[in-house]
């Protein structure tokens, strides 16, 4: 927001600074989520011990936010709420389908990430609400998961980036698959016809491949000064790949740099 | 514009002021406390000039209001100095390999990678260009920055 | 002479600067000084129409406003920098340049140039009161159309970017030894290519700043301006506002990185002045990366259109190169940059027929100026894809094309047959540039290269 507010595009009358409000910074395991308070600084999510063994995902993916100084301000709630497409938690979010807990002086409500987030930098959010807590689910161990994404620079933002989690049967196919991209829609988008494309198949380069094609299809990006529309598609693609086989590689009980 | 009273410690000094509400903590540091080695490069969080410390972490100022800083503690690149004037090690180390030229970045530097020696007392290199991802220079090239990291980091564990 | 040569020397500046107590233009005060910020085009090319302050005068803590019109007459525009622009004469005679005078008001008065260029500057209590104040003033634009291609800029019925020019072509010459004609007749092939080098800027982690003290009872300026051209600076000032050189100081303190954009004078480093001379205050001005990116100026920008002699030994017999500088709206280095380009080209290669002509063409970008090489970087690209394509068409290796072309360390002195800029001829005196080429080879491990390049390649990754 700083930015925004340094270089006058937005010159609000009144900012109201939530950042002394007690209470809104903790992560704890609630039965099948991970639930993090809004405040939570993106470096306390990075150091957590809890959020490596229960969201994998997230530890991983919280590193590409920003730079360690960012990450030291930075909060949970404010990248949810600021709605940038290309930004990593609202993908995390969108793929495991997360929930958002929003609060206003009547009381509390829960939305879904489709719900939520509307198109660049909007969220349903409204002035007299605030995000109180981001409600992850938790992975299953046996659950294989991976983010990716190719940025211009370490810390910039993402052009494309890909949330991904599998379950295997024990024939070895694929029992449940969570996915999501970022950076090439308004907002951060859940591939379900790519989802159910490798439901109860058996991963291979070839169904790997189908998945790249179909998710080409499925994404609507533009062009900007970082990159063609057409460069991110085939990108999109590329990092579906990259994800699938990364995580289908820790479902196997595999390692993966 | 209404002032805000701030209370808060700078470099081991405590300091009471009435500032404005958008004033940046940047700004404060500078033109308040008069301690321009905090340097503004972009103003919006990309360059790393303006890093300094809140409550011991490496942040940057320019994305900071003042107000935000209300019972903080912040350090500047001014506390690095050692009592009898003597550079300390990393700033030493700064200056015997070249890590420096305009100048301009290293105090952002500086405030960095210090932060990340107290918590990493014997890094690869890997981990050192990692630590100054978010700092930009112009003139070295990083690498002789990454080399006074490494003589840094031995000087402590020596 | 043994004392220093060889010797690492300390620096004397690093103690300040690792301390933080360097004392770059930013940290430059003065008592009851004022902040200035400049409101800037958002058009790269329009008509101003109208201007309106009131809004932004009435603002408590503002306390001067200036636009192009209350400093017409007062303030000169800025000019072509003779002493960069001025060639010997028997250079002038070699090369047969045209140069036309171009120009830019400090604060935009009719018409704006490009995105960036100032048309007012609002001084206030603070930087921050500044800026409100300049959010404020409402500018009426009547946009005309916009060139940005230099190729279109050349055509008939260009929008013209200089409007007292026939056309955009601001400067052209030609340079030519031997007979590159000839060359490209008795090859056995003609390479033609288009080489581009991008426009850049440079960003220094320092942006540009001002900072202007007036001394009331000498009638002296003390300028501090982040710049690599601090004496350029005093006289353009002194020009501009008519005054002695002799009662203006420029100084130029801690500069953060300058890389090129620095090196010029900027219409700030004029007004930034005049203000602390009117307002009897010291008057600071410190630009922001936004107005970097746009106003502070560009370089490179260079189309390379070249046809290459070569035979199928890989010896390159001629180059005839056409080019083009995209200067942007104005032009202030005549042909600095251009003719650096022209009697570099050939670097350490002997390649006895050679014709280049240049172009310099204004456009509705931010003008372009030397960075760091001034137009050499350039052609060294250029003669470099030469060789690589040369070498790809052959299926030869490019440092065998390198080798095959290199002058000689026997040949020295070498004469290139044209002159150097300053009108002296351009001989090499020596060097052994094949040694020097086997040494870097060495150093690098580039046949260990190729060998991992070329195992790689059956790996197919």
């Amino acid at each position: 927001m700083i930015p925004l507010l340094n270089m006058r595009l937005s010159t609000p009358k009144y900012i109201i600074d939530i950042g002394r409000v007690g209470g809104l910074s903790y992560i704890h395991a609630d039965g099948e989520s991970l639930v993090i308070g809004a405040l939570t600084k993106h470096r306390d999510i990075e150091k957590s011990k809890l959020v490596k063994e229960k969201c994998p995902l997230l530890s991983e993916a919280i590193r590409w936010v920003g730079h360690e100084q960012i990450r030291n301000r930075g909060t949970v709630g404010g990248s949810i709420a600021h709605g940038d497409p290309s930004a990593e938690l609202p993908c995390v979010l969108t793929a495991l389908r997360g929930e958002i807990v929003l609060a206003d002086e009547n009381g509390e409500e829960i939305v879904s990430p489709e719900e939520f987030f509307l198109t660049y930098m909007l969220t349903s959010l409204q002035p007299d609400q605030l995000v109180k807590e981001i409600r992850f689910p938790i992975i299953k161990p046996a659950s294989g998961s991976a983010f990716v994404e190719v940025a211009r620079r370490h810390g910039d933002f993402g052009l494309v980036e890909v949330a991904a989690v599998v379950d295997l049967s024990e024939e070895g196919s694929f029992s449940e698959v969570k996915l999501a991209i970022g950076g090439v829609n308004s907002i951060p988008t859940a591939l379900e016809d790519v989802e159910r494309l490798l439901f109860g198949k058996e991963p291979n380069e070839e169904l790997f491949k189908k998945a790249s094609d179909l998710t080409m299809e499925l994404v609507e990006p533009e062009s900007d000064l970082h990159g063609t529309a057409e460069y991110r598609r085939e990108l999109s693609g590329t990092m579906v790949i990259r994800a699938l086989k990364k995580a289908t590689i820790r479902a196997q009980g595999g390692r993966v740099m | 514009m209404d002032g805000v009273k701030i209370n808060l410690k700078v470099n081991g000094q405590d300091i009471s002021r009435e500032v404005d509400a958008r004033l940046l903590l940047s700004d404060f540091i500078r033109e308040n406390l008069l301690l321009t080695g905090t340097h503004i490069g972009c103003e919006h969080g990309v360059c790393g000039a303006c890093t300094i410390h809140v409550n011991g972490d490496p942040v940057r100022s320019c994305l900071m209001l003042a107000v935000q800083a209300d019972g903080c503690e912040v350090k500047t690149v001014e506390s690095l100095i050692q009592e009898n004037g003597d550079l300390n090690h990393l700033q030493q180390a700064f200056s015997d390999n070249h890590a420096l030229q305009c100048g301009f970045c290293t105090p952002g530097f500086l405030m960095t990678v210090s932060s990340f020696l107290e918590e990493n007392s014997n890094p690869c290199e890997a981990e050192i260009r990692k630590c100054i991802s978010g700092n930009l220079c112009r003139c070295t090239g990083y690498s002789n920055i990454i080399k006074a990291v490494k003589q840094a980091a031995q000087t402590v564990s020596n | 002479m043994t004392k220093y040569v060889g010797q690492s020397v300390k620096r004397k500046e690093d103690y300040r600067l690792v301390t933080g107590t360097g004392q770059f233009v930013g940290d430059i005060r003065a008592a009851n000084m004022v902040e200035a910020v400049f409101v800037r085009s958002t058009h790269a090319h329009a008509a101003i129409k109208g201007i309106d302050i009131s809004e932004a005068q009435a603002l408590e803590g503002v306390h001067a406003i200036l636009t192009g019109m209350d400093i017409d007459g007062i303030i000169k525009p800025l000019v072509q920098f003779e002493s960069h622009c001025a060639l010997p004469a028997n250079l002038e005679e070699a090369i047969n340049p045209t140069i036309h005078y171009c120009y830019e008001d400090v604060l935009a008065k009719n018409k704006v140039m490009y995105v960036g260029q100032p048309i007012a500057v609002v001084v206030a209590e603070n930087r921050y009161v500044a800026e409100d104040a300049a959010d404020l003033i409402k500018v009426e634009y009547m946009t005309f159309p916009v060139v940005v291609d230099p190729f279109k800029s050349m055509e008939k019925g260009a929008p013209l970017i200089q409007e007292h020019l026939q056309n955009n072509v601001q400067a052209d010459f030609h340079v030519t030894t031997g007979n590159a004609g000839q060359a490209l007749k008795d090859a056995d092939h003609i390479l033609k290519a288009r080489i581009q080098t991008p426009r850049v800027s440079s960003n220094p982690l320092e942006t540009r700043g001002v900072v202007s003290i007036h001394e009331n009872r000498t009638d002296q300026l003390h300028v501090y301006s982040s710049t690599q051209l601090p004496f350029e600076i005093r006289t353009y000032i002194a020009r501009s506002l008519d005054l002695a050189e002799q009662q203006i100081r420029v100084t130029a303190p801690d500069v953060g990185g300058g890389f090129g954009p620095k090196g010029g004078v900027h219409p700030e480093e004029i007004l930034v002045p005049y203000l602390s001379k009117l307002l009897k205050r010291p008057v600071k001005w410190i630009e922001d990366r936004l107005e970097h990116l746009t106003s502070a100026r560009h370089s490179r920008d260079q189309i390379h259109d070249v046809e290459v002699a070569y035979n199928l030994d890989g010896t390159i017999l001629g180059i005839k190169d056409h080019f083009i500088i995209d200067s942007g709206a104005v032009n202030y280095f005549g042909l600095t940059c251009a003719y650096n380009s022209a009697y570099h080209l050939r670097g350490a290669y002997k390649i006895p027929n050679y014709d280049v002509t240049c172009q310099i063409v204004l456009t509705n970008k931010t003008p372009n100026v030397p960075f760091r090489g001034a137009g050499r970087p350039e052609v060294v690209f250029v003669m470099d894809r030469i060789i690589d394509m040369i070498a790809r068409k052959l299926k030869k290796d490019p440092v065998d094309v390198m080798r095959k072309n290199m002058i000689q360390a026997e040949d020295m002195p070498y004469d290139q047959g044209i002159l150097v800029k300053d009108g002296a001829k351009l001989i090499y005196d020596s060097g052994d540039y094949p040694a020097a080429l086997e040494q870097g080879l060495k150093m690098v491990d580039y046949e260990g290269f190729r060998e991992r390049q070329n195992e790689l390649k059956k790996q197919g990754s």
